[in-house]
This record gives C-alpha cells, structure tokens and sequence, in this order.
C-alpha cells in the first residue's frame, strides 16, 4: 500500500511533461493522470468550440485515444499542453467539417402532416447545466457559435481557457501578430453579435 | 489600452461562463474506446504506421534495390531484339519458301542466299568442261537429285508408264509380243534377263552408245532420249490418256514399281555388257602382247 501510495504520490507530482514521457516508457498510470488532469479543461474548451455537451465528450474521448495511440510521436521542445490542445483543435476541425457535408433539416419538416414539433438536442448548454447558468451565458454561447472557426478558437483559447499568445500561436501554428488581431477582431464580432442578441430578445 | 479596454466586458463575461464538467462515465467510455483501438490495431496492424514510401510500384517491385538500375538499358535492348527475331525470322522465311531453286536447297539442309546454284557452280568454269565438271560432281547429283527426281521422273515414268499401257490396251496381243520378245531374249543370252518391251530395248541402244562417255546411267538422259524419240507418239499418248483417266491412275501405281524393276535391270543389263566388252578387249590387248 505505502508503495502505491508514493507511487500515486510521485505521478502526481510530476509535470505533464513527465507524465508523457513515463508514458512512452509503459506507465499507463501516468496517462490515467494525464486524462484527470485534462479531461474537464478538454470538455470545456470543445463544449465552448462545439455548443453541444455531446458531441464536446465525444471529442474529449477520441482526442485522448489519439494521444494513447500516438504518445510516441511527442517531443520535449514544445510543451505538453500545447502539443495536447493541437490534438483537440485538429479533431474538432475534422469533426466540423465532416458535420458540414450533412445537410441538417427539422423533423418536423420532415413530416409536415404531423403536428408534433420534434425537439432537437439542444445546440446550447443543456438542460442539466441550465441551472447553473444564466440566460446571459446562454446568449453569449450563441454568440460565440455564431462566429467563424478561425475566430473562434483563438478567443476561446486566450479568453476562456486563459492561454498566453504564444502559446496559441504555437497550437494554431500562426504568427503571434495575427493571432493578436484575429483575437480582437473576434471579440468585436462577438460583441457585435451579443448586441444583436440583447436587441432581438428585448423586440 | 483603449482598445483592451472596449473588450475588457467581453472578457469578464467570457472569463465568467461557467465551467463545463466532464461525466461521470467519461473515463470508462474512454476505457471502452482505447480497448477498441488496441483490438484494430492488433488485428490490422497499426495501419496508421504505413508510411507512401513502402507503398511500391511495379517499377520498384523489379528493380528492388537502387543499384538495379543499370538493368533498365539491358532490358531495353533485349525486348527490342527479341521483337526483331520475332518479326524477322517469319519474313526471312516467307522470302524462302516461293522459290523452288531455294527449296532445293532447304532439302539439302544448306542455308544459301537465294541465287541461282548454276551461277555459284559455273564460275570460271569453261562451257566445254562443264560436262566433266558435272560428271564430277555425279556423285553428289544422285543426292540432290533423288528428292528432285520424284518431280522430275514421275513425269517419265508416267509417260513410259502409259506409252506401255496404251498399246496394251488399244492392242491385247502386246502382251504376246512380249513373251516371245523374253523367250528370244532368254534364248539368246541364256541369262535370266527380266522382260524387256521395245522402249526398253532402245534405251539399251542409246545406252551401248553413250556407254563410253558415262560408265554410270544417268536417268536424266535417258528421259531426254525417250523424249526425243517418243515425241509424235506422245501426242497420242495423251490423246488417249484423256480418255482412259481413271484406269490408267490405277495402272500407273501398279506398273511404277514394274518400272523401277525395269530400270533396275536395265542398269544391270548394260553393266553386264560393259564388263562383257572390257573382257573381250583385255584379252585382245593379251593375244597382241603375245605376239
């Protein structure tokens, strides 16, 4: 016991960069490490990117198999959570842009004899996590899905998961100067469009 | 600043959303999903690790290393000589087959160009030699004339076959004439001479006659003789083999072989005379010494 005990104790106490690294030499205890120590940060980063809970777990899922089947590609230039981050990016993307070829209609439209009007899941935080949030939070999620990709995730990336500039320019391998006016542009769209929000709601 | 500012709202109130949680069984459905991949990997081998380059072409296939690459000319000019025999060797051959002085030679098994043999033989050779020269080379004639002769004496032998056949037919007392013919022969000579018909005694005249130039029989001159003597008969001759095609076929067969008899033993016949005659003249030259 006291053995697994500094065990547990040691793997903690490593950084995520030795955590990878004693994952690549076999310990799979230090990847069940990594996956407590990212797994809320993932699924919120993607819930934000995506809007729906869902597909945000989903997402979080298979970046985590991508990264257990790929443990060996990392290297210590860069750091874990930016190379990890990269992961996630690139699976959403994929996940958007195969989502995108779909063409999505309503049920109900689908069946105009019917008088049911089909509920689909909803594109915005769920009924579980609407009691914590505001109508406000759900506005600003609308506001946020209404954006382009590319603004998107670098205002998610510096205003909601709080990372550096260069940081994210390394995660969406752009120059630091534009991920500095892609990210203000963003929030004046944003801005823009929580306006329109607030005005069609109070209308 | 100013600008920072103008976006410090937005984010605070981006800052202020609430975090969102993973589930409960979000570890195990993440169990679930690696068992799964570890399970395609084994049974398909980590597809993801295939790089293009292993991917070869046939190109790659036949040349496996690198330094193979100096068997791309060789091959080259190994196809294209392999096409050429295979496109020359037919038309070398359908230029061979329409002459027939080439077929003679086919049969001898020589490959010559396609000249004419008399061309290559009588080169610097005088006209008045020329029959000493052929003489010369009697020995080898026999063997390139033995496969030509079925051409050539066929149509002899045809042509004695039926001048025997038509007296015989036009008259049945030939065939008396001709056992008296053997009967004084048998008398005569004493020797168990074959049965000889009137063609058959003048060849042995024009043989007495040519004996001296050509101690062997050529049966090239003794058609010519036959021919040359037999030349307003042989009008009738073919007169008359219209009109008995199909019985003289039947015949023809039979008396070929009774042919080659008689020019067996004609040979023999006027061997027999030559050695008679040299007898007589040795022992002429013997009662001279004497003297």
């Amino acid at each position: 016991m006291l053995k697994v005990s500094t065990q547990h104790k040691d793997i903690k106490n490593l950084s995520d960069e030795e955590l990878i690294i004693e994952f690549q030499n076999g310990l799979v205890e230090a990847f069940n490490e990594i996956v407590c120590r990212y797994k809320d940060k993932l699924v919120n980063f993607l819930f934000r990117y995506t809007g729906n809970r869902e597909d945000a777990e989903d997402l979080a899922q298979d970046t985590f198999v991508k990264l257990y089947r790929s443990k060996h590609l990392y290297k210590e230039i860069a750091k874990f959570s930016t190379w990890f981050y990269t992961i996630a990016i690139n699976t959403a993307k994929t996940d958007s842009r195969r989502k995108s070829r779909y063409n999505s209609i309503s049920l109900s439209e689908y069946d105009p004899e019917e008088d049911k009007d089909y509920e689909l899941t909803a594109n915005v935080i769920s009924p579980e996590d609407s009691a914590n949030a505001s109508l406000e939070h759900i506005y600003i999620q609308k506001a946020i899905d209404s954006l382009d990709d590319y603004f998107k995730e670098v205002i998610i990336l510096r205003d909601v998961q709080d990372l550096e500039y260069d940081e994210i320019a390394q995660i969406t391998g752009l120059p630091l100067g534009t991920v500095k006016s892609r990210i203000n542009r963003g929030r004046e769209k944003l801005k823009k469009s929580l306006n329109k929000i607030y005005n069609n709601k109070k209308s | 600043m100013s600008e920072q500012e103008e976006y410090i709202e937005i984010r605070n109130k981006l800052k202020n959303l609430p975090a969102v949680k993973a589930s409960e069984n979000f570890e195990n459905l993440l169990k679930q999903k690696i068992n799964i991949a570890e399970a395609e990997i084994q049974t398909a081998g980590e597809p993801q690790m295939i790089s293009p380059e292993k991917k070869k072409n046939l190109f790659d296939k036949i040349f496996v290393r690198k330094t193979n690459y100096w068997l791309i000319p060789a091959l080259g000019t190994v196809v294209v000589v392999f096409i050429f025999f295979i496109i020359y060797n037919p038309y070398r051959k359908t230029e061979l087959v329409p002459s027939s002085t080439t077929t003679q030679r086919l049969t001898d098994g020589e490959v010559k160009p396609p000249a004419p043999k008399t061309e290559t033989l009588n080169e610097g050779v005088p006209p008045s030699e020329l029959k000493s020269s052929n003489q010369d080379l009697s020995p080898t004639k026999p063997e390139v004339t033995k496969e030509s002769e079925p051409v050539t004496r066929e149509k002899a032998d045809i042509e004695r076959i039926v001048t025997k056949s038509v007296p015989e037919l036009v008259s049945p007392k030939s065939e008396t004439i001709k056992q008296e013919a053997q009967f004084d022969k048998m008398d005569k000579s004493g020797n168990d001479a074959p049965v000889l018909n009137e063609q058959e005694k003048i060849e042995m005249k024009t043989v007495d006659e040519s004996k001296s130039e050509a101690p062997a029989i050529d049966q090239k001159k003794e058609d010519v003789n036959i021919r040359g003597g037999r030349s307003t008969e042989n009008q009738v001759i073919i007169d008359g083999r219209e009109k008995d095609a199909t019985k003289k076929d039947k015949k023809i067969s039979e008396k070929k072989s009774e042919t080659k008899k008689t020019n067996k033993a004609v040979s023999d016949s006027a061997n027999t005379v030559i050695k008679q005659l040299e007898k007589i003249r040795d022992t002429i030259l013997e009662k001279e010494k004497n003297k």
